[in-house]
């Protein structure tokens, strides 16, 4: 199973309407959406599968809808995309 | 010749005679000479070509940071290719402070850091609150935030780079010897330094604490107006206007943030430099 672990090497900052990821490694800030930082936030420590993240996510904030797709395969969009910022790790 | 301004000293050096004899007029109040102390930095203006030393003279900046797009300036604009080369350094090289575009003027040693881009009014209204206010001036170009302890303001409180409708502005109320030559026809239109108060430059060693971030927005015949920024917007105006917060990395950051949380910021909107100064001074009243 693909767990996918916030990377350590981060600093996040939420402002007021505004969430920031300061990159340890590379030395970017990275302003996450809305939707990127509830994903985020969704995403515990020790890792999780996208389908443990999307039961959090609809814990924290009801029903998930996707606008093309599946929420399944419109979350795991998401986290490709957070991994390939470097914020977020995939494990195989 | 060496001059420091603020924390910063610089190795000025030019072939042209004239131009070094005007610069060190222009900074008279500021220290110079200091052959034995270390510099930060190298700014050198050169002839374009050889031939350009006599003919048509024109000037080149060589310098231990310089971006690509510089182009030559008229021997005559000699002030303003040392004024770039100047804040080309500190922009780029300094790494002690996060650096923002902004000025700042300090009262009872705590600041207000006013950004904006260039032709915002931000040159105008330092030098209004320091000669019209009473102001302790800090900067009209650059801010140099601390990146840790207190985050104080370092002042680099070079001579005022006035522009166009501005010169006349304080033209009326500083007297003629605080201003250096008129520059006609450069990129920015005709330009004018004004000298900050003397009391300013020897008080640059004096930190003093951000309390209020104004953005001005200078519009003839605007009515006053004032609007609080979010945290959000004040972040992405600061960190747009820092010429340095990737260099330094999570420092760089952390100061950002810290300033942003605890430092209320304002768009302050006016139509005459009366209505500025009172703008400003009513927010000050509020964060005291």
């Amino acid at each position: 199973m693909a767990l996918y672990v916030p990377v350590e090497a981060v600093r996040y900052e939420k402002l007021d309407d505004l969430s920031l990821v300061f990159h340890r490694l590379s030395g970017e800030t990275h302003i996450l959406s809305p939707e990127m930082e509830a994903i985020y936030e969704a995403i515990p420590a020790g890792g999780a599968d996208a389908e443990q993240i999307l039961f959090r996510l609809e814990a924290v904030h009801g029903l998930v809808e996707a606008e093309e797709g599946d929420p399944a395969s419109a979350l795991c969009l998401r986290l490709d995309q957070l991994t390939e910022l470097g914020i977020v790790r995939h494990i195989s | 010749m060496r001059l420091r301004i603020g924390p910063a000293i610089f190795d000025i050096r030019s072939p042209f005679g004239g131009a070094i004899a005007s610069l060190r007029h222009l900074y008279r109040d500021y220290p110079q000479g200091m052959p034995d102390e270390i510099y930060d930095f190298t700014v050198a203006a050169l002839p374009t070509t050889p031939w350009r030393r006599w003919f048509r003279p024109s000037i080149r900046l060589q310098a231990d940071f310089t971006v690509e797009e510089a182009v030559p300036v008229a021997l005559r604009h000699a002030l303003l290719a040392f004024e770039m080369g100047v804040n080309m350094q500190m922009a780029l090289g300094y790494r002690r402070d996060i650096i923002l575009h902004a000025a700042s003027a300090a009262r009872d040693d705590r600041a207000v850091v006013i950004v904006g881009d260039s032709g915002s009014g931000k040159s105008t209204l330092s030098a209004l609150l320091s000669w019209s206010a009473g102001w302790r001036h800090c900067g009209d170009e650059l801010a140099l935030i601390g990146l840790a302890g207190d985050y104080s303001l370092t002042p680099y409180p070079r001579p005022i780079g006035l522009k166009n409708q501005s010169i006349p502005v304080m033209r009326e109320r500083v007297s003629a010897d605080r201003f250096g030559p008129r520059l006609e026809g450069t990129m920015k239109g005709t330009v004018q330094h004004l000298l900050p108060p003397v009391d300013a430059i020897q008080a640059m060693d004096r930190p003093a604490r951000p309390a209020l971030i104004v953005s001005p927005h200078f519009t003839a015949g605007a009515s006053p107006e004032i609007r609080r920024m979010t945290q959000s917007e004040a972040y992405l105006r600061l960190s747009v206007a820092s010429t340095n917060q990737l260099t330094l990395g999570e420092p760089g950051f952390d100061a950002l943030i810290r300033l942003i949380r605890s430092v209320p910021a304002y768009d302050i909107t006016y139509g005459t430099s009366e209505e500025g100064l009172q703008l400003v001074e009513k927010l000050w009243g509020d964060v005291e």
